[in-house]
């Protein structure tokens, strides 16, 4: 059974990203049963108001609004595995 | 003491880094890359595990630089290195959310990338590499 991360996550990626991003880019959304729980400014921010409303980690994800790619080398994916 | 000095073996440096949930010096002690090619630090399968076991507290997007990019689970965590001595240690470290590593490259379970790195005073001379906590830098 997917994660309560992975559910938000998809959910994020499928419709609230693009809902979110005219009015929240570069913030952070707090996310719980694959809708938006509050925005904040930051991840710091998110993590906190979702251990205070929830309760634990995995009840509760967050995601950076708008957010580019991570860059890592390519050592990091595996490509020279 | 507020430097780490590591020898750099065939041209890579590696070091001991520590990784919690919450309380630095609480979690569990993992080999790490320092590798400056990459944004941010990254973590292995076997630090969820073994450190945790963690929920994820998100995903991310992470992309090499060659092209190829994944999604992969993020985990907000305490990050960073033990210093002075076993007994009385101090920690120079950060928050964060890193990103799962999908393979374990080389054995190392921990890419130190460069938002931990940005932490400290970084030299590299003679085969040597030393990181020294910004906080106690007279600078």
């Amino acid at each position: 059974m997917a994660t309560q991360a992975r559910r938000n996550f998809e959910a994020f990626e499928r419709r609230l990203e693009a809902e979110l991003v005219p009015e929240h880019e570069g913030e952070v959304a707090l996310l719980r049963n694959e809708e938006v729980a509050g925005i904040y400014p930051d991840c710091e921010a998110a993590f906190a108001a979702g251990m205070e409303q929830f309760g634990s980690r995995g009840e509760f994800s967050y995601q950076e609004i708008g957010a580019e790619p991570v860059f890592v080398s390519t050592l990091s994916l595996g490509a020279n595995e | 003491m507020s430097e780490r000095i590591i020898e750099i073996r065939r041209r890579q440096i590696v070091t001991e880094i520590e990784v919690a949930a919450a309380v630095p010096g609480e979690g569990g002690r993992f080999t790490g890359l320092i590798d400056t090619g990459s944004q941010e630090s990254g973590i292995s399968e076997r630090v969820v595990a073994d450190a945790g076991p963690f929920e994820p507290s998100g995903y991310k997007r992470v992309a090499a630089l060659g092209g190829v990019g994944v999604e992969t689970p993020a985990y907000r965590l305490w990050m960073g290195l033990r210093f002075g001595p076993e007994d009385d240690p101090s920690f120079g470290g950060c928050f964060g959310t890193f990103w799962q590593i999908p393979s374990r490259p080389q054995g190392f379970d921990v890419l130190v990338g460069m938002d931990l790195i940005e932490r400290f005073t970084v030299s590299i001379d003679a085969g040597k590499c030393t990181l020294r906590r910004r906080d106690l830098d007279p600078r």
